[in-house]
């Protein structure tokens, strides 16, 4: 049951991505790109959230053990968070976290950490074709 | 006089179960009501809980989680009514709400994603000398992962497993790390027997595989775990008290004189009986100890057991053995704790950010005082 082993069935593998996205920011960017009518993969969950800050590790974990083959969480750019510093800790908990991962043996490229802000609605669509795509030759985290 | 019938009629059938002939022999003396850390600051009541279950009212899930599982009511009821076992039971039985645990979780969550997702042991890494081949392993426990999810600033769990190591090479032995998984004592004690099995079964095959004689640990739960849950035949477990103990011979202790206090954590003390082991090593290092009014088998508990509920009680109990150890020892005094839980509890509320206390008192874990008082022969 390890990751290498269940690489071969890649093919039509559809992986589920989920996105924790700041209301303010990243959410919004996810909204222009809608509105802008840019295409990005379907794979894609959006989770809003008030703040980065508010995405607690054990939300990440949990998600994957509940089925996510990738997970991101959105914020806005450092200095531009609406609370602040949400997003500065929200970067410090979760960089202690990708350390725990490791420690544990976990593939940390199935995790990532980006600032999206409200006028980045092509940045956002870029970002989450690219990360679905390279979740998708990682293969399914769960056979 | 004709003594009347009485009027009323009850209409009660009590139907048995493994559980209640566990407490059938309760005779609501409430000694352990009396004793409990927990009923201290809240109505929580061991005796009631008892008293209910027997007459078919359930265990609610406050009760449920509230109980610290510190076997203490054990050690002075009369009757040697196994609570904390009751509660463990009834736990396997009826589930523990996730909601309910501290830090979201992240603990038993880490343990399952462990289990489901990466199936491996946990990666340490330490400096000194390590050696693959050695008969005598040391095993650091989960408190690599407290240092990334617990947000204190000024206390490092690494230091724990790196103190033990370094005795260890002072002493001449150059153990091997192990890579386990967690011991699985916080899944056994919630009730999660399926991590629970998968965990053990894990440890065993790689302690066995790993063809050692003896394994140290730092923490009082593993410790417990290995001895007493884990058939571990052929392997002599050691807490690095006892490994100190026996090799103290080895070290050199030229640390001027100190006086410190100690706490004896449920785990090693009541679950193991022993009490007797990290005194003497503290004894040995050149500390006299000043004990705690309450201490040996009717030690009171840190405050939070298996991640389970850490809330106004808990704090109020950990802050309640910090005055105790300051009583004992003075203001500027250190607690020796031998057990990692107990460390995070304790220096945790030490670090709150809006402290409700001005207690100046360290807390330090047993090997971390080894090693600082220590050097090679
Ligand atoms: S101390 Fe023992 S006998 Fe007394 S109330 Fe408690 S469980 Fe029952
Ligand atoms: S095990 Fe400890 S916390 Fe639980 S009822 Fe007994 S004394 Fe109280
Ligand atoms: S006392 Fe323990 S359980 Fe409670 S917040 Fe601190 S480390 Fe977590
Ligand atoms: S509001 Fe967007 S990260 Fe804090």
């Amino acid at each position: 049951m390890t990751q290498v082993e269940t690489k071969p069935q890649i093919e039509n593998f559809e992986p589920t991505i989920l996105v924790f996205a700041c209301n303010w920011c990243s959410y919004a960017g996810a909204d222009l790109a809608g509105v802008s009518r840019l295409k990005y993969p379907s794979n894609v969950r959006i989770v809003r959230v008030m703040c980065s800050g508010r995405v607690d590790p054990a939300f990440v974990m949990k998600a994957f053990l509940k089925g996510a083959d990738g997970v991101m969480v959105a914020g806005c750019h450092p200095g531009d968070c609406h609370y602040l510093e949400g997003n500065l800790r929200a970067k410090e908990r979760i960089d202690k976290m990708v350390e725990a991962m490791q420690v544990l043996g976990f593939k940390v490229e199935r995790f990532r950490l980006e600032w999206i802000s409200a006028s980045e609605g092509k940045r956002f669509a870029q970002i989450m074709t690219e990360f679905t795509e390279k979740i998708r030759s990682l293969g399914p985290l769960k056979p | 006089m004709v003594m009347s019938e009485s009027p009323i009629q009850y209409d009660v059938e009590i139907k048995t179960d493994d559980l209640k002939t566990m407490l059938q022999a309760c005779y609501q003396c409430s000694s352990c009501t009396s004793v409990c850390p927990v009923r201290r600051y809240s109505k929580f009541n061991p005796r009631k809980i008892i008293h209910k279950y027997l007459y078919d009212y359930g265990v609610s899930e406050d009760d449920l989680t509230s109980c610290l599982t510190c076997g203490l009511c054990l050690e002075v009821c009369p009757h040697q009514i196994d609570f904390p076992e009751f509660i463990r039971l009834k736990r396997e039985q009826q589930g523990v709400n996730e909601d309910l645990f501290a830090h979201h979780n992240i603990f038993n969550i880490m343990q399952v994603f462990m289990n489901e997702i990466t199936d491996s042991g946990m990666k340490f890494e330490y400096e000194g000398k390590l050696n693959p081949e050695s008969s005598v392993a040391y095993f650091p426990g989960c408190i690599d992962l407290y240092d990334k999810f617990l947000d204190l600033k000024e206390t490092s769990f690494h230091e724990i497993g790196q103190s033990a190591i370094n005795v260890m090479n002072k002493i001449g032995v150059n153990p091997n790390l192990l890579s386990l998984k967690c011991c699985g004592h916080d899944a056994y004690w919630t009730g999660d027997m399926d991590a629970y099995e998968q965990v053990r079964e894990f440890n065993t095959q790689v302690i066995k595989d790993s063809g050692i004689s003896t394994l140290v640990v730092s923490c009082a739960e593993c410790y417990y775990s290995f001895m007493d849950l884990y058939n571990l035949e052929g392997v002599d477990i050691q807490h690095i008290s006892h490994f100190v103990e026996e090799n103290k011979d080895k070290l050199d202790f030229n640390a001027e004189a100190t006086t410190l206090t100690y706490h004896d954590p449920c785990r090693l003390g009541r679950f193991m009986n022993e009490y007797e082991s990290p005194r003497k090593v503290l004894e040995a290092t050149g500390a006299s100890i000043k004990e705690i009014s309450l201490n040996k088998q009717f030690s009171k508990c840190c405050g939070v057991s298996a991640w389970l509920k850490c809330d106004d009680v808990s704090r109020s109990i950990m802050l309640r053995k910090l005055e105790d150890a300051t009583r004992a020892v003075g203001e500027e005094g250190t607690l020796t704790v031998a057990c990692s839980k107990c460390y995070a509890h304790l220096n945790c509320v030490l670090e709150d950010k809006k402290p409700q206390h001005d207690f100046k008192i360290k807390v330090k874990e047993l090997g971390m005082i080894v090693d600082e008082r220590s050097s090679p022969k």
